[in-house]
């Protein structure tokens, strides 16, 4: 911990928690799937769709095409199952549950004890590969929402897995899906059954501690007919100089007027000035609007990770479907990111939203790639895009990527793109009206991402103002 | 099964060019005769992509590894047809092409007029120094036939037009044309230059063309390229300008005609000051498509570049723009502004943009858009409260939606010629309606 202590203090995350830990070999080979299967004791569909997604993977080639930069990954340097010791037996409550998880949790800032603070938050904490307890569970039952880690609804709700998994974002998608759906270790279930307005947020907290090892989580959500769900994730890391591999899933289904809010706050270690660690953040994240007028909205605060390369996207299948993508990515000291979204209109009068707001700092660089695409028969297809770069410092980089694909005549698509930095003038007002550079810098940005911040649930709204004021401060100050 | 990013050329290139070499016509050096050869090199090593490489996501052109067009000699061509082309001027000083020879008897020059014109077979010089990562710019490189240099010297102003004519005369078999084309305007040189791609006939042809362009400090130049090939033809097209201190370049690309178009528009601003207007205009009916790519390099302190690129499409044809703006590292002061519009007129119509910036410089201004959608049905609805009946409503919603870009160009004979040849795309179009 001391010397963490003598780290920037950039990264209030970065300590690393002394729970002993059971990994499995380095490595990634059948043995190892059928091992993270077997250990989590699920049905044999589910082994089936790992070997599959595995044999695939075998054959592929890792892609490049991202505007990013990274020595290449070697795949059998990671401990693909690391789980705190103290989990083997699975604790039956929060109470059986180790302090020292519970304490890290506290640490971060996201009791598991049901307290005052986040009280109409539930939350799913995962640790490492491992889920280590979901809260308010039994509110959410009453109300027949299904909230609990994967495993579990593994074992208690099989025929939902067996539906859904895969359907949103397939084992063959790409390569990260491939290796993802092979060897995921744990990660978050949602089912919201038909008419149910979920009356909490639901939450789910991803913490990487253990060394040299890769989280693989998945997360399927589910909205039947006239749901609604608000969704909201965070991440973190230690800090440490190796990098580490973190590739996810998320599948989103929205069935008839369903609606789902998925927003994450992101703050993965991301690296110190000479960009040595930080975490790869491969993530694969679509929703499908399956039913007419279901709604799925992607918010989005990417403040961390060494690498961020993901599209949260969604396919408008419902006809009158609405599909929205808010974002926020801030890259400082040498961090890298290839982001942004992508809306394929499929069902009539369907209409999505894309406002991205990039803020590159340092040596960083900072890309939106996007696309939409309205196919042949979504008549009547609306699109609105904007993207906006601020760029703080000259070494840094922002691009814009944006590809839009339209086979329709009734499409209406716009997409805005601008680039600048902060005007001297607005500094200038400011710092005359007596705040100091940092403060004025600081209160740019935040109007800079306005629109952004406003979409997130309140908690999160605070919390990733502050997450951006904290890292802006090492950049500018 | 692994798709392949790219295709080996047949073997009827090299055919042609061994002929080609073997021939020597021009009297060509060896040292020329190297560079084809390289360039051929070049190419088979490259291959001919397909739409697995990101630059031609869009554009399929794997045919053309097979199929086969082949020089034709330049025959049929008098000064009478020429004065029957709409788009030919007196008072233009005219550099006439047909298949790829210059035609020294077609070709018209003021005795007064400063430009100094030589041949690219005796100009070594003009080997571009730095190779692109298109195959087909290699192709060109060995396969062109003939090729001309245009030297406006320092301080001089070019009063009138310069028109470039590269025609493929009326035939049935495939041929094919690699144009090349060198453009070097002095310091402080002024110029208006037109170049125009055009067939006589309807059979198919290939056209390959390489234009390089080079403005030195101070220089202005207005380029005009009107691709009006026929509906068999394939243009590929690559640009490249070169821009010194304080020098602008007002370009317009225009592309009406063949079935499949690409054209490759770069821009390096290699000095402080220098500023760049790119428009473009497409229009595509039936099952054509064009593929416009620009790309603007702001290497250089304080530049500017403007881009509008518009595209009006019909039946089952394709367009496609991917614009970049790059800004360098040390280029401050940068402004860019790009613009891609498509008016969408039919139901099986595919538009894509890529607009892109690359910017690596905090002191910049860049904004860029792109817009897809039909004719406004409000604005439709207002012209034919007025008695306007709805064909003609919706002709002159499309016009002026092309007219953006058109009334751009201060030249009023080259407007109309524009017009004009929009408007045979209207009523190609007007007929099946």
């Amino acid at each position: 911990m001391d010397a963490i202590a003598d780290r920037p203090k950039t990264y209030k995350y970065g300590f690393v928690t002394d729970v002993e830990t059971e990994k499995f070999p380095k490595g990634l080979s059948e043995e190892v799937v059928r091992a993270i299967s077997a250990r989590k004791n699920e049905p044999d569909f589910l082994l089936e769709f790992r070997l599959n997604a595995f044999r695939w993977w075998k054959e592929q080639e890792p892609p490049r095409w991202a505007h990013v930069e990274f020595p290449p990954i070697d795949f059998q340097d990671i401990h693909y199952y690391a789980a705190p010791k103290s989990m083997e037996d699975a604790p039956q409550s929060l109470d059986d549950v180790d302090p020292e998880l519970l304490r890290t949790f506290d640490r971060l800032g996201i009791p598991l004890h049901e307290r005052e603070q986040l009280a109409d938050v539930a939350v799913d904490a995962v640790f490492d590969s491992v889920s280590v307890g979901t809260t308010h569970q039994d509110i959410l039952a009453e109300m027949g929402v299904i909230f609990c880690s994967f495993s579990e609804a593994a074992q208690k709700h099989p025929e939902l897995i067996k539906k859904y998994l895969g359907t949103v974002v397939p084992p063959r998608d790409n390569f990260y899906a491939a290796l993802n759906s092979a060897v995921f270790s744990d990660g978050s279930f949602v089912f919201v059954p038909k008419g149910v307005q979920c009356p909490i947020d639901l939450s789910t907290y991803f913490r990487i501690n253990a060394s040299k090892t890769g989280q693989f989580e998945r997360t399927l959500i589910v909205c039947e007919e006239g749901a609604s769900v608000s969704y909201v994730e965070g991440c973190t890391a230690p800090v440490r100089d190796e990098n580490q591999l973190h590739a996810a899933i998320v599948e989103l289904v929205a069935l008839d007027d369903a609606s789902i809010k998925y927003s994450t706050v992101q703050n993965w270690y991301g690296g110190d000035e000479q960009g040595r660690g930080g975490i790869y953040n491969f993530v694969v994240k679509r929703g499908r609007c399956e039913g007419a007028r279901s709604k799925i909205s992607w918010t989005q605060v990417e403040a961390g990770s060494a690498i961020t390369w993901k599209y949260p996207s969604v396919i408008l299948k419902g006809d009158d479907s609405v599909g929205e993508f808010y974002s926020v990515a801030l890259t400082n000291n040498r961090m890298q990111a290839d982001t942004g979204t992508k809306m394929v209109h499929i069902g009539k009068n369907t209409s999505s939203t894309i406002i991205s707001k990039g803020i590159s700092c340092d040596q960083s660089k900072n890309s939106y790639r996007g696309l939409v695409k309205v196919t042949p028969g979504a008549s009547g297809a609306r699109n609105y895009s904007q993207c906006d770069s601020m760029l703080v410092g000259d070494g840094c980089e922002a691009n814009t990527f944006p590809y839009l694909e339209i086979h329709n005549q009734g499409a209406v698509i716009e997409h805005e793109a601008t680039t600048s930095r902060i005007s001297d003038e607005q500094l200038f007002y400011l710092q005359s009206r007596g705040l100091d550079s940092e403060a004025a810098i600081s209160l740019l940005v935040n109007g800079f991402c306005k629109e952004v911040f406003r979409t997130l649930p309140l908690e999160f709204s605070v919390e990733a103002v502050k997450l951006l004021e904290m890292k802006l401060e090492d950049s500018v100050g | 099964m692994k798709r392949l990013r790219a295709i080996p050329p047949a073997r009827h290139y090299g055919e042609q060019l061994d002929a080609l070499l073997a021939q020597n016509s021009a009297g060509e050096t060896s040292a020329l005769q190297k560079q084809r050869q390289t360039a051929y090199d070049r190419f088979m090593a490259q291959g001919i992509p397909t739409r697995r490489v990101e630059a031609w996501k869009y554009t399929d052109v794997t045919r053309l590894a097979e199929e086969v067009f082949r020089p034709v000699d330049p025959a049929g061509i008098t000064p009478q047809t020429l004065a029957d082309l709409p788009y030919c001027h007196d008072g233009d000083e005219r550099l006439v092409f047909v298949e790829g020879i210059l035609q020294p008897d077609l070709t018209q020059r003021p005795d007064t007029s400063p430009l100094k014109l030589s041949s690219l077979s005796s100009a070594s010089e003009s080997a571009p120094q730095e190779v692109p990562d298109n195959p087909f710019v290699a192709l060109n490189g060995a396969l062109w036939r003939d090729g001309s240099m245009l030297d406006i010297p320092a301080n001089q102003k070019l009063d009138h037009r310069v028109h470039v004519l590269f025609l493929h005369a009326a035939h049935s078999d495939p041929s094919v044309i690699h144009p090349r084309l060198h453009v070097r305007l002095g310091a402080h040189a002024e110029a208006r230059v037109v170049v125009t791609y055009a067939a006589l006939g309807d059979g198919p042809c290939l056209n390959n063309a390489v234009l390089d362009v080079d403005l030195a400090e101070g220089a202005q130049l207005s380029l005009v390229q009107a691709q009006v090939l026929n509906e068999q033809s394939t243009h590929l097209g690559f640009t490249r300008i070169t821009q010194g201190r304080d020098s602008h370049v007002a370009s317009m690309d225009f592309h009406a005609g063949s079935a499949l178009a690409r054209h490759d528009l770069t821009v390096a601003l290699d000095g402080e000051g220098a500023s760049a207007t790119l428009n473009g205009l497409y229009a595509v009916r039936d099952r054509q498509h064009v593929d416009c790519h620009t790309g603007i390099e702001h290497r250089q302190p304080n530049c500017s570049s403007r881009q509008l690129y518009k595209g009006i499409l019909n039946d089952r044809a394709t367009a496609a723009f991917d614009g970049l703006v790059r800004v360098h590292p040390g280029a401050s002061g940068s402004d860019g502004e790009q613009v891609n519009r498509n008016l969408l007129l039919s139901n099986d119509c595919q538009a894509n943009a890529k607009p892109r910036l690359e910017i690596a410089n905090d002191d910049v201004r860049c904004t860029h858009g792109a817009t897809v959608g039909q004719l406004n049905d409000q604005e439709l609805f207002y012209l034919e409260s007025r008695g306007i009946d709805p064909a003609a409503a919706r002709d002159m919603l499309s016009r002026g939606f092309a007219e953006e870009v058109l009334y751009r160009m201060d030249d009023k004979a080259l407007h109309a010629d524009l017009h004009a040849i929009l408007d045979s795309f209207f009523e190609a179009s007007n007929e099946r309606d």
